[in-house]
């Protein structure tokens, strides 16, 4: 908002400047208002569930909720009608955890030194159970647009912060201020093995013995209280703390406790916790849970497994030839790591500095093995029978659907990526009766791509949040120079130059051949041919240069493409023309025909 | 009794506009030359005017009993002028914004109507009627879709008043190309917002055609379904979208003109004007070909591009007209509005048959904006709005005499003639026995 009234006011302080002919011809992105709150998708190919797929049937989405679902359902009078012939439907996504609509705060909070780094107030220590997400939501966080973008719906977001930042809420993304957005408050607790910086608690071991110490020290409290509500005679008054009392409802079980775990040694650890002291708690992250499967079996807790991946190691192909990539996943998925590399050496060492590259091809081989594991992770979890919910955590929204591709590359069923998507995190956030499916009565969330949302060119047409339609561009494809395409610029070409001023027409002419070119440009408004300099072909993209009379050096790139070329023309002082043309005469083809 | 006649004159100078000639006066104008536009000239002719309205007309009138005769024997009388696009009661002064009504934020306000925020006290308005000009199109500005134009007679003291029959929505066409030399986007980014600007267009079309759709249904059979969703906007595009009330595009260059007929002609529109049309001249035959109607202008102005010829813009009009295009002539100006019969006149000089570029700045634009049964000619039957001049109105050194706006005869004063008064004659103070 703030950023479009810029744009007008700068485009008002245009028009008085160069009279009211200067027209404001700005579009400001601001929202066309929707004329009804009634959808229909029609003929549409309808996920509802995984495995459950309805084809040719009509969805109509009324006041935010799905209503209706069937093949010949009536359209309403006031229907916005959408032709979904060829499109696929499926529930809206559902981020089990991310800081989605909490902006990254541009300077780390205030780092200032405690009087004492051993007793630090718990603020500065970043134990904050009191903090509410609902009062941090910023609608104007871009990520918002880019998750909806990639088919997320709604996202269960906490705080940011360090070992306790707060307590979550679902909001659905989308909506003009954050009240519109939130959809349930108060969802669980948000922990992680976070230390506080240069001070108390700086480490896992400390994070997890205050965490204990807080635990306890929060249901003594509890009991105080409660004696104290029953009878306060002849008792001294309990103080209020907040970070205590946010604890309660955790120590009652009515609020789970939603862990962060990277590591493997997190996870020991934290289950270890938990044990201990019995709260109700959701595993999130789950990097490295490939190395944990049996202690996760065992502890029976939901999961959000993270839609993160490690970089994928560049040379991969080269190092792994064929065989590696048709080495399918069927053992016991534990052992997968030495199936799938089996020329990674753990003990391997060079004596010299000539075995270097050796060992380099040796430690590029343990990375293969660990970006396989990490891939592999979701399959690995699906084969041992844990079900699991995905996270966005901090990946990039545009990644996150190629990651889900990743793996379903590696062996993930897609039923299972999509029940990670909406039905399982709508089931660990208790959302079944609102989200996850595409059913009546259900929320209004919907993705609709072209193609099957798992394929490499589906391509997210519409997402429909709380029943509101949002239109997804399709990325646009845009021409460039391709240094491997060859082109043969020789001969002469009709240009036609597009200037603030009108279409100018031009002829381009080109000799020569492999290295060495040389050429002329005769433009309309300029008597004479002008010379061509630095003439270079690089693919299909040929640059030049040219000088103009009383206006200088031209610089010009152009893409070809066979018999056609567009590209640019540099004006000093000007700007920047487009030109486009075909080729009128190619001298390969005459000395062909002669 | 006494009391009860005070009561009545003081109602009827409550009613009656203190410096005008009332309207029910029987006026007669006599000895005129009569340039009525639609019927011809007249030589030694009388208008007689009652209630504002043109009752007779022609040489051989009798004038009635009691009517106030005004001699006009050597002048000529002219049917008021329209500008077909100024910003008039709108803007004051054009730096300071407190005085700056005519445009609102964001792109998307076709509800915004000029209407409601013309200034009946603007300092321009009495300035541009004693030159002849007595109807004009105040026009808002902005974003996509500004709001609504309307037609306003130069008197009155409340904008109602003031009201001349016309309102039609303003749609500022997407600008395809470069906005000018000083615009140094790369070439993607001009075809991604041009792209993205008529996608926008459409888009906002598509919902308006929806909007209409499911009002009608609603409104045909209300009993049937809910109440569609109120939304203003749409509610303003509904009488466009059914062809009920005018759009007026305002495009300036050859490619946008064209992009904008397109775009008319694949939504099936006919209720379109055009506006604005700088280069019209290079695609005068595909505009007369889709019969749309022009406000040009403004004429007084130069060229679009470095390589036209300097007297392109003065010849636009002309060269429009020519291709069988119906134009009328605007200022596109508030403070110079004024100068409208000489936007005109520089179209006659450059080829544009004076004829044609009277009718430009009167009945042509009567016709586009439908108000034809009342002004633009002088004819019987219609609003006595006209001004006597004492030569050709084109001409600069022509005076203008008298000016009626529907039959009430406006003072021939403004904030210039005050202040040439005032200087003319100026007291420089030294005579102490005028001082306090």
């Amino acid at each position: 908002m703030r950023i479009n009234r810029r744009i007008i006011t700068a485009v008002l302080s245009c028009a008085v400047l160069f009279g009211t002919s200067a027209s404001a011809q700005v579009n400001s992105g601001e929202s066309i208002p929707d004329v009804t709150r009634t959808i229909v998708l029609t003929n549409a190919r309808v996920v509802q569930a995984p495995g459950q797929i309805q084809e040719r049937t009509n969805v109509i989405i009324r006041d935010g909720l799905i209503t209706t679902i069937a093949p010949d359902a009536a359209i309403p009078f006031d229907a916005l009608e959408i032709a979904a012939d060829s499109f696929t439907v499926y529930a809206g996504f559902i981020d089990g955890l991310s800081h989605t609509g909490i902006p990254e705060p541009k300077e780390p909070p205030n780092r200032e030194r405690p009087d004492d780094p051993a007793f630090p107030p718990d603020q500065q220590a970043g134990i904050q159970p009191q903090q509410d997400v609902r009062n941090l939501l910023d609608p104007e966080d871009k990520r918002i647009i880019a998750m909806r973008e990639a088919g997320f719906t709604a996202a269960h977001v906490v705080p940011r912060g360090r070992m306790l930042p707060g307590v979550g809420a679902i909001i659905l993304l989308a909506g003009d201020d954050a009240n519109e957005m939130v959809y349930r408050g108060e969802t669980a607790l948000y922990a992680q093995l976070a230390g506080a910086r240069r001070m108390y608690p700086g480490t896992d071991m400390a994070v997890l013995a205050k965490l204990r110490q807080l635990y306890r020290e929060a249901a003594r409290r509890q009991k105080i209280e409660q004696l104290y509500a029953a009878n306060p005679a002849g008792l001294e008054r309990p103080q209020y703390d907040p970070v205590l009392y946010a604890m309660f409802p955790v120590l009652d079980g009515d609020r789970p406790v939603f862990f962060n775990t990277e590591s493997v040694l997190d996870l020991h650890r934290v289950l270890a916790v938990q044990q201990e002291l019995g709260f109700p708690m959701v595993l999130t992250g789950l990097t490295q849970s490939f190395d944990a499967v049996d202690k996760l079996k065992s502890a029976n807790l939901p999961l959000l497994l993270t839609l993160e991946l490690p970089e994928e190691p560049e040379e991969s192909e080269q190092e792994q030839p064929s065989d590696s990539t048709e080495a399918a996943p069927t053992d016991a998925a534990v052992e997968l790591p030495q199936i799938e590399a089996p020329d990674y050496d753990a003990d391997f060492r060079v004596s010299s500095l000539i075995d270097v590259a050796a060992e380099k091809e040796n430690l590029e081989a343990r990375r293969e093995i660990a970006y396989k594991a990490h891939v592999g992770n979701a399959r690995m979890l699906e084969s041992e029978g844990l079900t699991f919910g995905f996270s966005t955590g901090s990946v990039k929204p545009g990644e996150a659907l190629g990651n889900v591709r990743k793996m379903i590359k590696e062996g993930l069923s897609e039923d299972a990526a999509l029940a990670a998507l909406t039905t399982t995190p709508a089931q660990i956030l208790g959302l079944t009766s609102s989200m996850g499916t595409v059913e009546e009565g259900k929320l209004g969330n919907l993705v609709v791509t072209k193609g099957s949302i798992f394929d490499e060119k589906a391509e997210i047409r519409y997402v429909f949040v709380d029943g509101r339609k949002y239109e997804i561009e399709p990325p646009r494809k845009r021409s460039s120079g391709n240094a491997d395409a060859s082109e043969n610029p020789a001969g002469t070409w009709n240009l036609t130059i597009s200037t603030p001023d009108g279409d100018i027409g031009g002829t381009l002419t080109i000799e020569g051949s492999g290295d060495d070119w040389s050429g002329s440009l005769s433009v309309e408004i300029e008597p004479g041919a002008l010379p061509l300099e630095y003439i270079v072909l690089s693919g299909n993209e040929l640059t030049f240069s040219f000088d103009v009379p009383n206006m200088g050096t031209v610089e010009s790139s152009l893409i070809l493409d066979r018999e056609s070329l567009s590209g640019s023309f540099d004006v000093p002082g000007f700007g920047v023309a487009t030109v486009s043309g075909t080729r009128t005469s190619d001298p390969e083809m005459s000395t062909q025909l002669q | 009794m006494t009391y009860l006649y005070t009561l009545l004159i003081s109602v009827v100078l409550l009613i009656t506009p203190p410096k005008n000639e009332a309207v029910d006066t029987v006026t007669a104008l006599t000895n005129a030359r009569i340039v009525t536009i639609t019927q011809g000239t007249i030589e030694n002719g009388t208008i007689v005017v009652e209630n504002g309205t043109i009752v007779q007309l022609g040489t051989d009138v009798d004038v009635p009993d009691g009517a106030r005769v005004i001699d006009l024997a050597g002048l000529t009388v002219y049917p008021g002028m329209i500008d077909s696009g100024t910003q008039m009661g709108l803007v004051e002064v054009g730096s300071l914004s407190e005085t700056r009504d005519a445009s609102e934020l964001g792109d998307l306000s076709p509800q915004m109507k000029a209407l409601t925020a013309v200034n009946p006290n603007g300092v321009a308005i009495p300035v541009t009627r004693v030159n002849g000009i007595t109807t004009v199109l105040t026009v808002p500005s902005g974003g996509m879709l500004p709001g609504q134009a309307a037609l306003i007679n130069l008197h009155g003291y409340t904008p109602q008043q003031m009201y001349a029959g016309f309102e039609g929505v303003v749609l500022q066409f997407p600008s395809t190309g470069r906005r000018g030399r000083f615009d140094s986007r790369s070439e993607e980014d001009v075809q991604k917002a041009a792209t993205e600007a008529i996608k926008n267009l459409n888009d906002t079309w598509d919902s308006a055609q929806l909007h209409h759709r499911i009002d009608s249904t609603y409104q045909a059979h209300p009993e049937d379904g809910r109440r569609p969703e109120y939304v203003p906007s749409m509610e303003a595009l509904k009488g466009v979208v059914r062809g009920e009330q005018s759009l007026i595009i305002q495009v300036n260059t050859a490619k946008d003109i064209l992009a904008a007929l397109d775009w008319i002609k694949a939504r099936d529109m006919n209720n379109v004007i055009f506006s604005g049309l700088a280069e019209g001249w290079r695609v005068a035959d595909k505009i007369a070909e889709a019969g749309v109607p022009c406000l040009v202008g403004p004429v007084l102005s130069i060229p679009t591009r470095a390589s036209d010829r300097f007297d392109k813009a003065y010849k636009n009009a002309a060269l429009m007209h020519e291709a069988g295009v119906k134009i009328a002539i605007r200022s596109n100006d508030t403070a110079n509005a004024r100068n409208l019969p000489y936007h005109a006149g520089f179209a006659a000089a450059y080829g544009l048959p004076v004829e044609a570029a009277l009718r430009a700045v009167t009945i042509n634009p009567a016709e586009i904006f439908g108000v034809d049964d009342r002004l633009g000619s002088i004819e019987v039957g219609k609003e006595a709005t006209f001004f006597v001049a004492d030569g050709d109105p084109f001409e600069t050194s022509t005076t203008i005499l008298h000016v009626f706006i529907a039959g009430y005869q406006v003072p021939m004063e403004s904030r210039h003639t005050r202040l040439y008064e005032e200087f003319l004659n100026r007291n420089p103070g030294l005579d102490k026995h005028n001082q306090q």
